[in-house]
């Protein structure tokens, strides 16, 4: 018998989630990679072995273009600075785009979205076509164009990509938000006297939300893909940023010569981005109740 | 009357990734030819699972851990594939709870019981077309030709009941399982339905098995019971009987829960306890840590124990 | 099955809502923020007159509604300004890189979508098998793969160490000499077959080899992820198993009315797929040099051609929304309960 509508406990059960994670091995590995990308993300200017080479600071033109070796493993750039160094510290960067990009986005789509579905009607249809609009340019290339007028920058990459994600949010708070004001728990705060606002902040948000941050959780991955992309093609950070759009973009010279320039940070990139994958996979299968139960169709 | 399919021992485990469930735990009964027998319980007792099983139709996680479906003659759950897919379909079949969710939303009514007509009955197209209105026409569907081209969507839950009530006796088969078919429809299309299906029972000579949590559907249209508890089928007999002079504890605080008008005192009489754990296993009777009348050997060691036409799975009436 | 002529209708108005909307954002990005738009127009080597002239283009001393009027009005006529790399009315050499761009998006993206839909459903039918754990993790992979970097890296193993596929340019220009290849409609490959020259087609389909497998990657691991996941809901239906209880053959259920069902919603995405290749377009052009919008819009990115990368960015916005409308009305089709 199917169970009523009820409000979703905000307080996810951990435990039970970790529990999860360790009877399935794939997905163990992708929290652990997300883990160790937000650790190492964090603690990277502290952990660097050659920092002045990683800022960019320091160079010597008689370590270049060495390849991969005890000394240097991921080998040795143009300007001789250690290449491992400059992918631990370019992590950071991507940390904080990623986060950048996803919380503002967030906040964006999530108040106009939250709007537009609570207080429907006109307001809400204008507001859902405005996004439409954004979304009319294929993924990326609005951010790309932003990007060019902006100028290179940390700052102005988050913002280029911000305003090409929000209608995302905007448009799935929207929907999720018009499924939750007609559930039953709403009717009756509606019954008990509670106002427009109060309804709209102590019922309606919380549980609008879940749906949305696991989106925000997933799409870290694909943020920091969106940002590299961005510093590839020159529109991103500026050097020398060692973020790890731009470090591909700076070994794609030498690439026949001296690959590892190029081919590291890509590495990390993959990785990092199979591990949110791999995450937001184990996320969407645990928040599922459906597919828990299956042991086959036909 | 003449025993048509029975069930005998059954157990049936689901794995899931929360663990094994019981969803039956001991299961016996008998379905004569032309009988109707209704399957009553609680949500959660097990009664869909017996049903879906009896129609071979359980899902690829549920495991038969003992027991026997007969059906003239013929184990079902140990038929080879081709026997079973003689028998499914064409000899049982089976109507489900959700009209709506029974059809594929993409595919016309028409499409759908044409190609039941095709694979089963092995006619041409033109034929089942014939066949596919004639029996639409049976179930008293109003605007047949429409309705052939309409999609599950463009279409009211009772007439889409009917529409699988249609394609369940399009291969004039001999035993519908009916999951629950009116629990959610209107009241008044649940009169209609239950109506229908007691003429097509009593037109076609089907044996029908309806499972429902509502003892009033029982009364008014089937005339042996079954009532089963977590898993457990703990008594049967004639509807009358059963309801006139119940056996099992069970069953006397599932009458006495039913609220009654006639009552002077409108005093809900509810079952003390909680509904038992799908994954503990349960040696005895499931019902004895909230059975009144229970004794030691209760939890443990419990027979069925015949008394004439009846059978119930208790110790009470043991000797 | 038919879908209504007001649909069409109402789907083709709203493509021009559409395409208005991407020229009002355009206009926000090149006129309103930033500060002095005639310099991003006349290029940075202008010289003073240059720039003046820019300001009266580009009616910047009127008020800004004005100014869209005439934005707009300049692109419909198809002033959509000059490339000061190439020195081209920008419109002219967009037409001129869009066949190549065509064949080699048009290209990956069906395969992405057949091979995808595929492994999906096989992915699917054969759940948490060792066929499905592999398929899923392989997809996983292919939809996390920076496509940049997986360009530079098959153009540097294949292309250049192992010299196996030739890498750059659409086609050998000496072989198109010799064997009298013409561009009519400026499709190589349908050119190449309507001219019958097999050895252009064959070396036109060589150059195309690296650059279609590098861009389809991405949107194939999407399509098989995606195909994979609804199938594998859609095997829970209860509609699944009753056709299974009125005794349908297994195959029947799957290829008629499970496939039926899990392709509606996939193709509802197929849109989204299509931009995602074309955004990859761009990065794959750059590094593989073919001359396609791509490649085109990299280079102005490269040598700040603001004229260049807009007009680029909104022509490619513009056959977005033409595919996103095609994508929505054969989804329309498909499943009846959209159409509204």
């Amino acid at each position: 018998m199917d169970r009523p509508q009820g409000e979703i406990l905000v307080t996810l059960p951990l435990h039970d989630f970790f529990k999860f994670l360790t009877r399935r091995s794939l997905y163990m590995a992708g929290f652990i990679i997300v883990i160790m990308f937000v650790v190492i993300g964090c603690i990277a200017p502290y952990i660097l072995t050659r920092p002045e080479e990683a800022w960019g600071t320091a160079y010597d033109l008689r370590k270049a273009f060495q390849p991969p070796s005890l000394d240097h493993p991921f080998g040795t750039d143009a300007y001789g600075r250690d290449m491992l160094n400059r992918v631990i510290l370019g992590s950071r960067y991507s940390l904080i785009i990623a986060i950048g990009v996803v919380g503002l986005s967030l906040v964006i789509g999530v108040v106009i979205g939250l709007v537009a579905g609570y207080l429907g009607g006109a307001i809400g249809t204008t507001l859902m076509r405005l996004a439409d609009m954004f979304l009319a340019y294929p993924p990326l290339l609005l951010a790309v164009a932003l990007a060019a007028i902006l100028g290179r920058g940390v700052l102005t990459t988050i913002i280029a990509l911000a305003v090409s994600w929000w209608p995302w949010y905007a448009r799935l708070m929207y929907v999720t938000v018009n499924s939750v004001k007609v559930a039953p728990y709403v009717e009756a705060a509606k019954a008990i006297g509670l106002g427009r606002a109060a309804i709209m902040f102590r019922h309606v948000l919380p549980n609008s939300l879940i749906p949305v941050l696991t989106q925000a959780m997933l799409d870290m991955g694909s943020a920091i893909l969106e940002a590299a992309a961005l510093s590839f093609l020159g529109v991103g950070v500026p050097p020398p940023i060692p973020e790890w759009g731009r470090l591909i973009s700076e070994g794609w010279v030498y690439i026949s010569k001296a690959y590892w320039i190029s081919f590291f940070p890509g590495l990390a990139l993959l990785i990092t981005a199979i591990g949110f994958n791999l995450f937001g996979d184990a996320v969407k299968e645990y928040l599922n109740p459906r597919l828990r139960n299956i042991g086959g169709g036909l | 009357m003449s025993i048509l399919l029975s069930v005998h021992n059954l157990a049936i485990d689901y794995y899931t990734l929360n663990g094994i469930i019981h969803a039956v735990r001991r299961a016996e009964l008998e379905l004569c030819n032309g009988e109707t027998l209704c399957i009553v319980g609680e949500s959660g007792s097990g009664k869909s699972t017996l049903g879906v099983a009896i129609a071979l139709a359980l899902p690829l996680n549920a495991i038969v851990k003992s027991g026997s479906i007969i059906y003239n003659g013929i184990d079902l759950l140990k038929a080879n594939r081709n026997t079973v897919e003689r028998i499914r379909g064409r000899e049982i079949t089976m109507v489900f709870q959700d009209p709506l969710a029974t059809f594929s939303p993409l595919h016309t009514i028409g499409e759908v019981l044409e190609d039941i007509a095709i694979s089963k009955l092995g006619v041409t197209k033109r034929e089942a077309k014939k066949i596919v209105s004639e029996v639409l026409k049976k179930v008293r569907m109003p605007d047949v030709d429409r309705v052939l081209k309409s999609y599950p969507h463009e279409l009211s839950g009772g007439m889409l009941q009917r529409v699988a009530i249609a394609a369940a006796i399009l291969t004039k088969p001999r035993v519908i399982v009916a999951d629950e078919p009116t629990s959610m429809l209107d009241v008044t299309i649940q009169v209609q339905i239950l109506s229908l299906l007691e003429d097509i029972v009593r037109s076609d000579g089907v044996s029908l098995v309806m499972i429902t949590h509502h003892l009033g559907v029982a009364q008014r249209i089937c005339e042996k019971t079954v009532v089963m508890y977590a898993g457990v089928v703990v008594e049967e007999g004639s509807t009358v009987d059963l309801v006139n002079t119940p056996l099992h504890p069970y069953t006397k605080s599932l009458l006495k829960a039913i609220p009654r008008e006639s009552h002077k005192k409108a005093r809900v009489v509810h079952i003390p306890g909680d509904p038992l754990d799908p994954r503990l296993e349960v040696l005895g009777c499931p019902f004895a840590t909230r059975c009144p009348h229970a004794s030691n050997k209760c939890f443990n060691d419990v027979k069925y124990i015949e008394i004439g036409n009846r059978r119930v799975y208790c110790n009470i009436y043991s000797r | 099955m038919p879908i209504s002529r007001g649909y069409l209708v109402k789907r083709i108005v709203m493509l021009f809502l559409v395409v208005f909307g991407v020229l009002v954002i355009a206009f926000i990005i090149t006129r309103v923020i930033p500060a002095r738009p005639e310099l991003l127009w006349a290029g940075p080597h202008a010289k003073a007159e240059q720039i003046e002239r820019a300001r009266q283009d580009l009616h910047l001393d009127k008020p800004i509604y004005i100014q869209l009027y005439y934005y707009l009005a300049d692109f419909l006529r198809g002033n959509w300004g000059v490339s000061w790399r190439t020195r081209q009315p920008v419109l002219l050499d967009i037409i001129s890189c869009l066949p190549a761009t065509l064949e080699l998006t048009i290209t990956a993206f069906l395969l992405a979508f057949v091979i995808g839909v595929f492994l999906g459903l096989v992915a699917a039918v054969n759940y948490n098998k060792f066929i499905d754990k592999a398929i899923s993790l392989i997809s996983t992979v292919m939809a996390s793969t920076p496509v940049f970097w997986l360009a530079l890296i098959l153009q540097t193993v294949f292309g250049i160490w192992l010299q196996v596929l030739p890498a750059g340019m659409r086609v050998d220009l000496s072989l198109a000499i010799k064997t009298g290849f013409k561009p009519i409609t400026n499709f190589y490959l349908l050119d190449a077959l309507l001219q019958l020259n097999m050895p252009v087609f064959l070396d036109v389909v060589k150059r195309m080899v690296l650059p279609v497998i590098t861009l389809m990657m991405y949107p194939l691991g999407l399509t098989i992820r995606m195909t994979r996941s609804l199938a594998v809901e859609a095997l829970q239906e209860l509609y699944v198993k009753a056709l299974e209880v009125w005794g349908l053959p297994k195959k029947l259920v799957l290829y008629r009315y499970v496939l039926k069902n899990v392709i509606a919603p996939v193709i509802a995405s197929l849109g989204l797929s299509f931009g995602y290749t074309i955004t990859g377009a761009l990065m794959v052009e750059l590094v593989f040099v073919y001359p396609g919008i791509g490649y085109y819009i990299g280079m102005a990115l490269l040598s700040f051609d603001y004229p260049a990368i807009l007009g680029g960015i909104v022509f490619v916005a513009i056959i977005y929304s033409v595919a996103n409308l095609v994508v929505d009305i054969i989804h329309a089709w498909i499943d009846p309960r959209v159409r509204f």
